[in-house]
């Protein structure tokens, strides 16, 4: 369908173009008018320099650095402690396995997430342009290139777009279902990016042929970070999705790619 | 024998590490959002404080949406509570013209919200001209603005945020950002 678009729709629909919340068809009738019409193109631009001027402009505010420790313990302080200390008076031998649980709980947390003060820091760049190239995605509604929930018609589509054939496997029945593929840009080299929906929230996994690290669990700026080596690749997984989703995500494709 | 107590105490462990898990990752962004809607620091750290042990308290009303618009719906009520007690006059009607003619107000009377000598060093210069305007702008412009520009929010999330209907978020960021344009090209040394 193709509605002409006014000078007077194009401009009430300038903050959605901009912000990328319009549809398909709504951006095309948008830039269909804009091609046209130099005035709008005008205004245009003028509201993106802004809005880069904005970004630029006002500095980020960060947290200052005791508040994550001090809402910490502010959690410690609720009435849990105060029911600890009772029941230990009372019950010696089971306070002391107790104990021995908090303990263990207490390292297997430090173990999974990096302490408080580290969170939100990426150190190297991968992470934080896969992240970016996430949701820049997201942002502008291109999330996807090939449009597929069948990994026959996902795989082959990234021959000679990537240097290497990345995995494709649907798991919805496990939850995440494969939506489709695109070609993004990590660490400055081309990568495979497939795209998994779980409820409402979207999955990314970059898939690049660098060489075996570590892997880990990380944060950046609110979004939730796994990697993995596995058979020569590179895997990363961005998502919104809470921690232990994304873990599960990551147990299960690693079992499938394993099996093959 | 099964001991509440002991159940109690390992879950509500379990609880705040979960919680933490959930909403540390945020904090940065929380404290952004109150800093901007309270107009200083040293409140917004109060108020990001107060909110995410609120949060902790009614951590069962999360129901699996976006932790991050859950997380700052809490802490922008929690901002605007702190507003109404200490700066009852900076809180405004929503209505647009309303918002305008306030922005207006504030502007002709160069009223700016912060003593801080650090945001007077940033005024001074040119680089935060326009961190200035926006701290001029009434708090439901600013608000859109900081979740769109700088937070890179969608409208679906910054509806959720604002308990408002995503229309509303379009409308209100297209005229905060004419607003905006309006001081900056009056403010045009």
């Amino acid at each position: 369908m193709t509605t002409a678009m006014d000078c007077e729709a194009v401009r009430i629909g300038l903050s959605p173009y901009l912000d990328g919340e319009l549809d398909a068809e709504e951006r095309k009738a948008f830039e269909r008018h804009l091609e046209a019409c130099k005035d709008c193109r005008a205004v245009l631009d003028e509201a993106r320099a802004m809005s880069r001027v904005l970004r630029a402009d006002v500095p980020h505010e960060r947290a200052p650095s005791g508040l994550a420790a001090r809402i910490q313990a502010g959690l410690a302080s609720g009435d849990s402690r105060v029911a600890a200390r009772r029941w230990y008076g009372r019950m010696p031998a089971l306070a002391a396995a107790s104990v021995a649980l908090f303990l263990l709980g207490g390292v297997t947390a430090r173990w999974v997430i990096p302490p408080a003060t580290e969170m939100g820091v990426v150190q190297d760049a991968a992470a934080r342009d896969a992240v970016a190239a996430h949701v820049r995605a997201l942002v502008s509604e291109r999330t996807i290139d090939v449009a597929s929930s069948d990994q026959h018609t996902v795989k082959p589509w990234f021959d000679g777009r990537v240097e290497l054939a990345p995995p494709v496997e649907d798991l919805t029945g496990e939850g995440f279902r494969l939506i489709g593929g695109r070609v993004d840009f990590v660490g400055g080299r081309r990568v495979a990016a497939l795209v998994y929906r779980h409820r409402q929230h979207v999955l990314t996994l970059f898939v690049t042929p660098a060489a075996a690290e570590g892997a880990g669990q990380e944060t950046w700026q609110g979004y939730n970070l796994v990697r993995w080596s596995q058979g020569g690749m590179r895997f990363l997984a961005v998502s919104d999705l809470e921690r232990g989703e994304l873990e599960r995500f990551a147990a299960i494709l690693r079992t499938r790619i394993a099996a093959k | 024998m099964q001991s509440d107590w002991e159940t109690g105490t390992v879950d509500d462990r379990t609880r705040s590490r979960r919680f933490e898990r959930l909403a540390l990752p945020h904090l940065d962004a929380s404290y952004e959002l109150a800093r901007w809607i309270t107009g200083n620091r040293h409140d917004a750290e109060d108020v990001v404080q107060d909110a995410f042990l609120r949060a902790f308290r009614f951590f069962e009303s999360w129901q699996g949406e976006s932790p991050r618009a859950w997380l700052l719906a809490i802490v922008r009520n929690a901002a605007y509570r702190w507003l109404e007690r200490n700066r009852p006059k900076h809180v405004f009607a929503v209505e647009p013209d309303a918002l305008e003619a306030a922005s207006e107000r504030a502007a002709l009377s160069g009223a700016l919200p912060s003593a801080n000598p650090e945001d007077a060093a940033a005024a001074a210069s040119e680089r935060g001209r326009l961190a200035r305007l926006l701290e001029i702008l009434p708090p439901p412009f600013r608000e859109v603005l900081i979740l769109r520009e700088l937070q890179g929010l969608s409208y679906r999330e910054i509806a959720e945020i604002a308990a408002v209907p995503e229309g509303t978020v379009m409308s209100r960021l297209a005229r905060a950002r004419a607003e905006l344009r309006r001081l900056w090209l009056k403010d045009q040394p």
